[in-house]
């Protein structure tokens, strides 16, 4: 478009704005894969017997598992060992006080933006910061306790609610879902655990940072939100790591189960770092996360926008299990650079009455490939069923591509289930319309791409709508020339 | 399955020797590099992903000859099933096999004939076309054909040539059929300039006969050239129908498909439609109707291989009693494909509890300057049309039956021909009773 290609060089300048590395003395196992070290990962963070059998088993189901290959996404092959397991920050943070914190972790979530002081007093989140694979500092924890929600890192979970671990963790994502959610329940290193009792209101917005920080390093977090009848949460997660020239492993497992009348809200921002612009380092992000409705009326929403990663394999799914539930689907996709993207949504409507929204924007620019891989299922007992999916690709510049591929399986002819999808490029007339109204042809691209992501945007909760649209502006900085 | 390949191998073969002396070496030796082609792929099974909802174990289970035999028909049986409308041309196939006594081709400036004359006097020019576009097949089935290709049309249109009347291709089976695979393979060659009306039907002389149509059909399109195609595919209530047909379009050509899937046990219908030079059209639209025991399939796939090509896709289909539908919808762009237009849409309606439907619909765009769209949707007739149809006196079942015709008749007035139509609308009809 428009610009000379100097603007567009000066543009591309601005890079990755996250890509620090944090010199913390840290502990880290060296690199490879066998019981040995899924034994060392459990005896170091001091999991019962019964967590490491879980680990094992599925630890010998994924070596008879292989690695998937239908996604619409091309990457080397991933040598899994070579990847560290474990890495933790070799001063274990006290988590009294933030006081005792390490000064320069907090100098990095200062540097990430990620408030952690300032929310303590001012804004109200409560914020679990997973850094590789510890879990560092959870804020607000005694005003989340009064009202008997349980926020904490997973391994702490696993010592102390084991009872609640040990019978949600693999209810929705067992370990012989896929090869990387196997892979993820041998190994997964911390993580956050939420319990909302029955009835009770999350007070506050509850979000976790996650980042890698170590070299080689795997991160590996699980991720497990129970939400009793008629309670309700919302939940936000954030993601960076350094630059770095090699891939780096990130494959996350993140479990909800809502009873009767719960409501679960997610919220994900992703920003891991994406590689440079010829397509060396950045991160695999391979993600299984999936929510089950299990009570009557209970409702899960997913929202994302993906912004970073250099591979990424995601597919927030709801099983609507209970009858009159809602599952929805938000999600704003971006890959530029050589970034590619196979994401999307699984729908299974097994109760009566579920309804299921999906809203997906994809958006390329440069080589960026980006696809949209849902299905919507209505079994034949889910009467009444109710699916609406709008798939929207946006291309800016010519060797960019985008895909959609959904699946649509119905057993039951009371359904109803519909499924659009566009792809074109920014309107030629519509820029001319801003341009003559004296925007100029970067500003009038940026409007344009956010009007064309806000159904999505309006989904998340305000703090994060605001960083969404400003990650949104320097993603696809140098890409809109 | 190893074994089951290894059989139809060596059926294959022997298929192949039988021919001896009456195909030309040239054709023998594609029909072996078929074979091979064949034991490589295998047959397709529910892991191969354009195959994971149409199951082939029923064909499997039942098994197939591959043979030349055909049953005679009266004369005025066959008559009976001619199109009403005055023809430029008639070919008639029995049991899968040319009847040059039932069919009418003297037409000037059109060269009409069978593939087996072709054959027989070994006309290069004809042979060399087949598997120009096709190849040695995409999947088992289409090897197959080529490997055991027994007859089929050619049909060649002159430069410049406009042959306003149909031109008909009539398919019957009767009991000569049975157990049987039948391989036909059609050519349609229309040179620049060239334009043509065809009309390609598939009919049973009995509704019981348990037979495998395993057809391949290859159109080229010359410069300018364009083509109605009127498709009506009735087997018997037994039959296994898989067609597969390849579109080659040159500069500016324009096709017009249109499909009706009604009959059959289990039919399955691939349309590639490959743009080979800029500025070409192609209209494919469709009507699929499965009722007990049938599953009916349509996989389409437009590939845009140049820029500034357009295509639009619509199908429609209704399912009642145990039926299933598959619908596969493939638009790919490819990197210099700049100002591709295409747009597809599936809608479905589901009348009956055990109905089922998998839709697919996929965009694979490559290209930025382009307008790709793809819609699918699953329902069933409005309560409230029922019922505004009930308060104006219609019984339920009458309401029923007419806002089904008018779901379908957006596809079946695609068909030029008025006799087409109205069978069609007879059959949906007779059906909707039910």
């Amino acid at each position: 478009m428009g610009s000379s290609n100097t603007e567009v060089e000066a543009l591309m300048g601005g890079e990755y704005a996250q890509g620090f590395v944090t010199q913390i003395e840290s502990d880290t196992l060296p690199p490879g894969l066998d019981e040995a070290v899924i034994r060392t990962i459990s005896s170091r963070k001091g999991e019962p017997a019964w967590m490491l059998e879980k680990r094992l088993t599925a630890y010998r189901y994924w070596l008879t598992m292989r690695e998937p290959e239908w996604a619409a996404v091309r990457h080397p092959p991933i040598d899994f060992q070579a990847i560290s397991y474990f890495s933790s920050p070799k001063k274990k943070p006290q988590l009294a006080s933030l006081d005792e914190v390490d000064p320069e972790l907090l100098a990095t979530y200062e540097k990430l933006g990620i408030p952690i002081e300032e929310q303590k007093t001012l804004a109200g989140v409560a914020v679990d910061a997973v850094f590789d694979s510890v879990s560092v500092a959870t804020t607000f924890r005694e005003t989340l306790a009064e009202a008997g929600v349980i926020f904490c890192a997973m391994s702490e979970a696993v010592r102390e609610y084991p009872d609640l671990v040990r019978q949600y963790m693999g209810s929705v994502v067992p370990h012989k879902d896929n090869f990387f959610a196997a892979l993820n329940s041998a190994v997964f290193s911390d993580g956050t655990f939420v319990y909302i009792p029955k009835g009770v209101s999350c007070p506050m917005e509850l979000s976790t940072y996650f980042r890698i920080n170590e070299a080689k390093t795997g991160q590996f977090e699980r991720t497990l939100i129970v939400a009793e009848a008629g309670s309700r949460v919302s939940y936000l997660e954030g993601c960076t790591a350094p630059m770095r020239d090699e891939n780096q492993l990130h494959a996350a497992v993140v479990e909800l189960v809502a009873m009767e009348d719960a409501r679960i809200k997610y919220s994900t921002v992703q920003n891991w770092y994406p590689g440079d612009d010829q397509g060396r380092g950045g991160i695999y992000n391979f993600v299984t996360k999936r929510g089950e409705c299990h009570g009557d009326r209970s409702h899960i929403s997913w929202t994302q926008v993906e912004t970073g990663s250099a591979v990424t394999w995601k597919y927030p799914s709801c099983i609507l299990r209970g009858k009159d539930t809602v599952g929805e689907f938000y999600s704003v996709a971006v890959t530029k650079g050589h970034q590619q993207a196979d994401t999307g949504t699984k729908m299974i409507h097994l109760g009566e009455n579920s309804r299921s929204t999906i809203v997906s924007k994809g958006i390329s620019a440069m080589h960026g490939s980006n696809a949209y891989r849902g299905l919507v299922r209505v079994a034949a007992k889910a009467e009444n069923a109710r699916n609406h999916s709008q798939c929207d690709s946006l291309l800016i510049g010519d060797r960019c591509a985008a895909h959609t591929f959904p699946y649509i399986e119905v057993k039951n002819p009371t359904a109803k289930v519909e499924h659009e999808a566009t792809t074109s490029k920014v309107s030629e007339e519509q820029l001319f319309y801003c341009r003559q109204r004296g925007l100029s042809q970067e500003d009038a691209v940026s409007m344009i791409i956010n009007g064309f992501c806000k159904q999505v945007f309006n989904e998340l909760p305000m703090e994060f709508a605001v960083e969404a649209q400003k990650l949104l502006a320097v993603s696809l900085e140098g890409a809109v020339g | 399955m190893n074994q089951l390949i290894r059989h139809y191998q060596q059926t294959a073969m022997r298929y192949i020797d039988s021919r001896h002396g009456s195909d030309g070496d040239w054709l023998t030796g594609r029909r072996q590099a078929a074979v091979r082609h064949f034991a490589e792929l295998g047959f397709p099974h529910s892991r191969t992903e354009a195959w994971r909802y149409t199951g082939i174990e029923g064909l499997m289970r039942q098994g197939f000859e591959l043979t030349d035999r055909f049953d005679a028909f009266p004369r005025h049986a066959v008559m009976r099933r001619f199109l009403r409308e005055p023809t430029a041309a008639r070919l008639v196939f029995v049991d899968g096999l040319y009847q040059a006594d039932l069919s009418d081709t003297g037409l000037v400036g059109v060269r009409v004939g069978s593939l087996r004359e072709a054959m027989a006097v070994g006309d290069r020019q004809v042979l060399e076309a087949v598997g120009s576009l096709s190849g040695l097949g995409d999947h088992g089935f289409e090897a197959l054909n080529l490997a055991a290709l027994q007859d089929g049309a050619v049909i060649r249109v002159s430069a410049g040539v406009t042959v306003q009347q149909p031109i008909e291709l009539l398919h019957l089976a009767g009991k000569g059929a049975t157990g049987r695979a039948m391989c036909p393979r059609h050519l349609v060659m229309l040179e620049a300039d060239a334009s043509a009306n065809l009309v390609e039907r598939y009919l049973a002389m009995d509704g019981e006969t348990a037979y495998f149509n395993n057809l391949v059909c290859e159109i080229t399109l010359a410069e300018r050239a364009s083509l109605v195609h009127q498709r009506i595919q009735q087997e018997s209530a037994q039959a296994y129908h898989l067609c597969d047909i390849h579109l080659g379009l040159q500069g500016e050509a324009d096709y017009q498909g249109v499909n009706a899937a009604v009959g059959g046990a289990w039919s399955r219908t691939r349309v590639h439609c490959r743009f080979a030079e800029p500025g070409a059209n192609c209209e494919l639209d469709g009507l699929y109707l499965a009722g007990e025991g049938q599953l009916t399939d349509f996989h389409l796939d437009l590939d845009h291989a140049v820029p500034y090509c357009d295509s639009r896709e619509n199908f429609k289909g209704i399912l009642h009693g145990g039926g299933k539908a598959v619908f596969d919808g493939l638009i790919q762009v490819r990197e210099q494909a700049q100002g591709s237009n295409a747009h597809l849409s599936n809608a479905n309606l589901m009348l009956s509890r055990r109905a089922e439907v998998d839709a697919k619909p996929q965009l694979l765009i490559h290209a930025d300057d382009v307008q790709c769209s793809h819609g699918a949707s699953i329902g069933q007739l409005d309560d409230q049309a029922i019922f505004y149809l009930r308060s104006r006196g219609f019984d339920e079942g009458q309401a029923r039956r007419l806002l089904c015709q008018g779901f379908a008749n957006e596809i079946v007035e695609r068909f030029q021909s008025a006799s087409l139509r109205e069978q069609l609308s007879e059959v949906i009809g007779q059906r909707l009773e039910e």
